[in-house]
């Protein structure tokens, strides 16, 4: 069984979400059903982590089937430390969200689920392809549960929203697919590990970055690609939402350090300013648009491309580190942070989402300026939320500040003025996150519900685990950090050798 | 003598003759579908004049072929024709734009 | 020894959990007691650990806890530094804390959320814990962010207030300003030194070539960290521009002002720049920085103080005043003499806010003093104890606060720079103003007579709330006699040594024949009469005076100059996310693009007729013109 988990992993919530589209019973029986699967994955996830070995920093758990050999392409599975941990992000978000999902009641309940379940096995595909192709594949095939769950079971604009999302990550993967084939095309593999070994003159790695990195900037999203993102937030349901935050936006990171720093690091470090720019101004903008913001989930829609600027700054300054101080250490610790910032915002923005999503259920408004006083009539409620914005304007002992921490200090060393802009989220979040609990947690009642329900059992505990988990990342930052360790100084290795 | 040239030329002729047909006229969808047999007659007789010149009888087999799906067609035509007049008394082409933008 | 000190923090942490996430039933008294005891445990642990390091020669307990993180080159602990200075404040902020915790289970009685309170202020204690015990300078600016936090959450402690939430959000928003700051100087040591640990910053400093670092706008490297850092501690601190805050933060409950916003929190700052003293000394051009900010901060907001009419604020405006005083000794560095006001002021300030609390609490919450009056007879240990406080603040000999206050002027007078000269006047003005406010408030409150009605119903609050008003009265007076340890505090300290400490007998004759007497008489007498004997004096009338007292009764206009920032900023955000984000990048570009190709697709759309022959020409032209060129080609 170990030898093929990965292959367990992708296939077994796909294959049992496909299964659920034919397979409509009463709702306890999908809910245990949708539970269990998700579990069995979970287990699976942690079972991949326990046996990864992470101090080799080669692929393991290698899978490697001829598919369509006529054209060099691989059934080829593997997993790093940087796929391990975003498949248990991954696992544990879905895990939750399948938890959360029972207590809602939808239409179409057998669909919904399956959407999530291949959503899932789909997003494991993309952590842990090491074919381009198959990524690719994978890549573009979760676009479709996902473009399913806000069309059909989101908002008042749904269909709006749910094409918007669809056409523009479309457009940025053809770009992604022009770029794969162009290197098929002189080094006659799809192969991640000969995509790292490959060798392109300069001008051919900038075109390829160009084309890369806008396909993983939008999916990220990049200010200014980052449009479709609040829109889709704002109409998809709150597990879509969780997931589209929590998950989908690190595929656009993981493809950043997956396929373009160290597949074409020279292209990327020729054009590293322009993307840090990009990135400065996803914290400082796109920040303060935020504040601006009267729909709940507009503004943590907006916080989170905030923070997803962080991870992209921590990807970009590494080649300026390198020129500063012609050592590897800066740029693992950089990269270390945007990948800490890439967890941390998992947990952080699902459990915002869900906080919201409640309040939604309840009070069937997300307008900031139509909601008052919630501490008055569901306090438990309140104080998770609370929790989670001080969590999201990064406050130490919460999970954010490892990564922006490591970020700023990794940017004053490669630019002070990056330091400076890259430190004003300090007081950007804050504003954000604290004038929204200002405005919808404290205060008096506004809306006076005749039953008011505080947060069920299910929503108490999963609340509560992802508090503690952002406690505990917070605090004891140093088993992700030493997880990574190896397989980032090993990439920080191939990039130093090939800039 | 008459060469394999005076042929093609005057299955050209048939050709343009269909054509303009085509083009000139606007009233009746009748003469349309007899332009249109032309035009068919017209490749028929380059199809029998290689396959004389080229003294291969596949050519002379196509046009078999040709012309009896060109009457099926035909057939297919006067029926639409008919159903057509049926729905909109009248077989007038100038009022046959639903195709318009 | 060393193993105890595990135990302060975890302790503390321990109460925060237990009390916050208790079940319901346990009764809200039991809770306050349990949360008292672990706080007193801590204490006597403290207390141990500081006795331990006095008893033998040049002791400093140095560890990590765990590792926080290590990745690259970068080692982050979570540890301890315990050497004589981090332990006297341990043992500072433990007592307040203690003390306060006693005092809250009785002023909390009646509140419902009373466990929220006591897991509040023993989360607080844990963060001020793991920033006075810190050793390098995240694990500092965790503690320094932890602070923070529960001070906004304290202040917001009546949620439903829209003051108190106001008051909340602005306080964390200043403060973050000066975290902003804090964490550029902090990535700033970093840079240079490649360790956050201070042992490793300390023992660097001579090895790294300071002249080779970047110079920024003409100042050196070393004077932008600390001046980065310098401004956190100016928003914790309370200093100008930053202080705004903390006038406002006086929405929270009373002993939260006294623990948090008096005694301990607010001194991290000062704490901070004595804790990297070798890095500060050698910064000119910020120490200058720092003596103008503190001087002009202990005169100008101590001058608002007279005209205050809520007894919270008219002593909030003192605690920024007195914070004035000890930053404005740092920028002579002179770290053990500020520190050593610090340590005073802690105690006689919280001392003041208790006394204020259990005023505010006999007269069922009334907090104007222009209602008061008289109350010497009704609230006698409550006036014995606001009269010790009162008279240490205005530095009254043999009071602590004139060891510390007269020890800092003469400090100020000793070094010799045009500067510090100026910086002295100053201060010895804002002694003078201190007398003036101090006993203003006295008088107002406990003479005279009351002025408001049901003077009968006023009394003494039970032996809960009296007990640590009279146990801080005593720690008051008593714990200026400790001069001598701080003085040989071994941390940097210059200028002290000119003074030529000779005894404690010889410093109180001449502190009192110091220029502060004069200035401690002349402002009894204008207060007195004023504010006791009801006599104007004719530059009162004065229009020079007037306009002085209308330019500090408006604040100097601190308050309306952020709301003119914030909204200045709100506008521009909304202009953004409308202008720019929806119009420009959403509508324009993104929605443009489609638009774009639709309106194209019309505009072919009705060039098609519908009419067969058009169909057909078009055709045959096209193939006739595409077979031209074909042929053409071949030709």
């Amino acid at each position: 069984m170990i030898e093929n988990i990965l292959s367990l992993l992708i296939w077994i919530p796909i294959i049992s979400g496909l299964f659920l589209l034919f397979f409509n019973k009463k709702i306890y029986i999908l809910n245990t059903y949708n539970i269990f699967i998700n579990f069995i994955v979970f287990i699976l996830s942690i079972f991949l982590l326990l046996s990864f070995n992470e101090s080799n920093a080669a692929f393991q758990f290698v899978e490697k089937i001829e598919w369509i050999p006529s054209i060099n392409i691989f059934y080829h599975l593997g997993v790093d430390a940087i796929s391990v941990l975003l498949i248990l992000l991954n696992t544990i978000i879905f895990l939750i969200v399948s938890f959360y999902n029972s207590t809602l009641i939808v239409k179409k309940t057998n669909q919904y689920y399956a959407s999530f379940l291949i959503a899932n096995g789909l997003t494991i595909g993309v952590f842990s392809a090491l074919d381009a192709i198959l990524f690719y594949i994978f890549f573009e095939a979760l676009l479709i549960p996902m473009f399913l769950i806000i069309g059909i079971w989101g908002g008042a604009n749904r269909i709006y929203a749910s094409i918007k999302f669809f056409l523009y990550t479309f457009l940025g993967s053809i770009l992604l697919l022009v770029a794969f084939l162009y290197i098929n095309s002189s080094i006659s593999s799809f192969s991640v590990i000969s995509f790292y070994e490959s060798d392109f003159s300069l001008i051919e790695q900038e075109w390829l970055f160009i084309a890369m990195a806008i396909a993983f900037a939008i999916k990220i999203p990049m200010f200014p690609f980052h449009t479709w993102l609040p829109d889709a937030h704002v109409e998809a349901p709150t597990s879509g939402s969780v997931v589209l935050a929590a998950i989908l936006l690190k595929v656009g990171a993981y493809g950043f350090i997956r396929f373009v720093i160290p597949v074409v690091p020279m292209g990327a470090q020729s054009l590293d300013v322009f993307f840090i720019t990009l990135s400065l101004i996803a914290i400082v903008y796109v920040g303060l648009v935020a504040i601006a913001q009267n729909d709940m989930k507009k503004l943590i829609a907006y916080s989170s491309i905030s923070h997803m600027g962080f991870v992209t700054l921590g990807f970009f300054v590494i080649f300026q580190l390198f020129d500063n101080t012609q050592s590897g250490s800066d740029m693992i610790i950089s990269l270390s942070g945007s990948m800490y910032q890439i967890i941390s915002h998992g947990f952080v923005s699902a459990a915002l989402f869900m906080c919201v999503g409640s309040i939604y259920d309840r009070y069937k408004t997300k307008k900031i300026s139509d909601l008052s006083g919630l501490l008055n009539q569901m306090p438990v409620y309140s104080w998770f939320f609370v929790f989670f914005a001080l969590a999201n304007c990064g406050l130490p002992g919460t999970s954010s500040f490892v990564g922006e921490l490591l970020v700023i200090m990794s940017s004053f060393k490669a630019n002070y003025i990056y330091a400076f802009f890259a430190s004003t989220t300090l007081i950007i979040s804050a504003v954000y996150s604290l004038w929204l609990v200002k405005r919808v947690v404290y205060g008096e009642v506004k809306i006076t519900l005749e039953e008011c329900i505080d947060a069920n059992l299910i929503e108490k505990i999963l609340l509560f685990v992802l508090a503690i988990l952002v406690l505990i990342l917070g605090f004891y930052p140093d088993y992700i950090m030493n997880f990574m360790n190896a397989t980032l100084e090993n990439m920080t290795n191939n990039i130093i050798l090939k800039i | 003598m008459i060469t394999m040239t005076h042929y093609l030329v005057f299955s050209a002729l048939l050709f343009c003759i269909s054509i303009a047909g085509i083009f000139i006229n606007r009233k009746n969808i009748l003469l349309l579908l007899m332009s249109i047999e032309l035009m068919l007659l017209s490749v028929n007789t380059n199809f029998i004049v290689f396959s004389h010149f080229s003294n291969d009888i596949s050519g002379q087999v196509f046009v078999f072929f040709i012309l009896a799906v060109a009457a099926a067609e035909s057939a297919i035509g006067l029926a639409i024709i008919v159903s057509l007049y049926r729905i909109r008394n009248s077989i007038e082409i100038n009022l046959i734009n639903k195709l318009k933008g | 020894m060393e193993s105890l000190i595990l135990f302060i923090p975890f302790l503390l942490l321990l109460s925060s959990i237990v009390i916050g996430l208790s079940p319901i039933s346990l009764n809200n008294f039991y809770s306050g007691i349990i949360g008292t005891l672990l706080v007193f445990v801590s204490l006597v642990l403290s207390i141990i650990i500081l006795l331990d390091i006095y008893s033998a020669e040049e002791i400093i307990y140095y560890d990590d806890f765990y590792k926080w993180i290590s990745v690259g080159d970068l080692n982050i602990g979570m540890g301890y530094l315990i050497d004589k200075f981090s332990a006297i404040m341990l043992v500072v902020v433990l007592s307040i804390s203690s003390i306060v915790h006693l005092y809250s289970i009785g002023y909390m009685k009646e509140e419902t959320d009373f466990k929220r309170f006591f897991s509040y202020i023993a989360l607080f204690t844990f963060s001020m814990i793991l920033l006075v015990i810190s050793n390098n300078l995240v694990q500092l600016f965790i503690g320094w962010e932890g602070v923070g936090l529960v001070s906004y959450l304290l202040i917001g402690f009546f949620y439903k207030k829209q003051s108190a939430i106001k008051a909340n959000l602005k306080a964390f928003l200043v403060n973050r300003i000066g975290d902003m700051f804090f964490i550029l100087g902090i990535v700033m040591v970093y840079a240079a030194f490649d360790s956050f640990d201070y042992k490793t910053i300390f023992l660097n400093l001579n090895k790294i070539d300071l002249e080779n670092l970047e110079i920024y706008f003409g100042l050196s490297y070393i004077d932008f960290s600390c001046l980065f850092l310098f401004i956190g501690a100016m928003a914790k601190s309370a200093q100008i521009p930053l202080h705004v805050w903390l006038p406002d933060s006086m929405e929270g409950p009373t002993p939260i002002s006294a623990l948090i916003h008096a005694a301990t929190m607010v001194t991290a700052g000062i704490f901070m720049v004595g804790r990297l003293s070798p890095l500060y000394v050698l910064t000119e051009f910020t120490a200058d920085f720092i003596l103008l900010v503190g001087a002009s901060t202990a005169l100008f907001i101590g001058a608002i103080a007279i005209f205050e009419n809520d007894i919270k604020k008219v002593i909030a405006y003192s605690t920024i005043s007195q914070l004035g005083y000890m930053v404005a000794a740092l920028g002579i560095n002179a770290y053990t003499v500020s520190f050593f006001h610090l340590y005073t002021h802690a105690f006689f300030k919280a001392l003041l806010f208790l006394c204020a609390g259990s005023i505010i609490m006999s007269l069922h919450h009334n907090q104007d003093i222009r209602k008061m009056g008289g109350l010497k007879s009704k609230l006698p240990i409550t006036y014995v104890s606001f009269m010790i406080g009162t008279l240490c603040i205005i530095g009254f000999p043999l009071t602590s606060g004139f060891f510390s206050k007269d020890l800092l002027l003469e400090v100020m007078l000793y070094e010799n720079s045009s500067i510090s000269f100026v910086a002295y006047l100053m201060l010895l003005l804002a002694a003078l103003v201190t007398t003036i406010y101090s006993l203003r408030l006295l008088f107002l409150v406990f003479y005279n007579k009351y002025r408001d009605k049901d003077f009968e119903n006023i009394r003494e609050q039970s032996k809960i709330i009296t007990l640590p008003l009279i146990i801080l009265s005593v720690l008051s007076i008593i714990s200026g006699y400790l001069i001598k340890v701080f003085i040989d505090l071994p941390i940097f300290m210059f200028g002290v040594s000119d003074i030529h400490y000779n005894g404690i007998i010889t410093f109180i004759e001449h502190g009192i024949l110091s220029p502060a007497t004069l200035a401690l008489v002349l402002g009894f007498y204008i207060a007195k009469k004023i504010y006791k004997d009801k006599i104007s004096f004719n530059f009162i009338e004065n229009n020079l005076f007037n306009k002085i007292s209308l330019i500090i009764k408006s604040k100097y206009k601190f308050d309306e100059f952020f709301i003119l920032v914030s909204d200045f900023m709100k506008s521009i955000s909304f202009k953004m996310s409308k202008n720019f984000d929806l119009g420009l990048i959403d509508g324009w570009v993104v929605n443009g693009f489609p638009k774009k190709i639709n309106s194209l697709a019309v505009l072919f759309k009705r060039k098609s007729s519908g009419y067969l022959y058009h169909y057909a020409f078009s055709i045959v032209f096209s193939l006739v013109i595409i077979f031209g060129i074909i042929l053409a080609r071949v030709i």
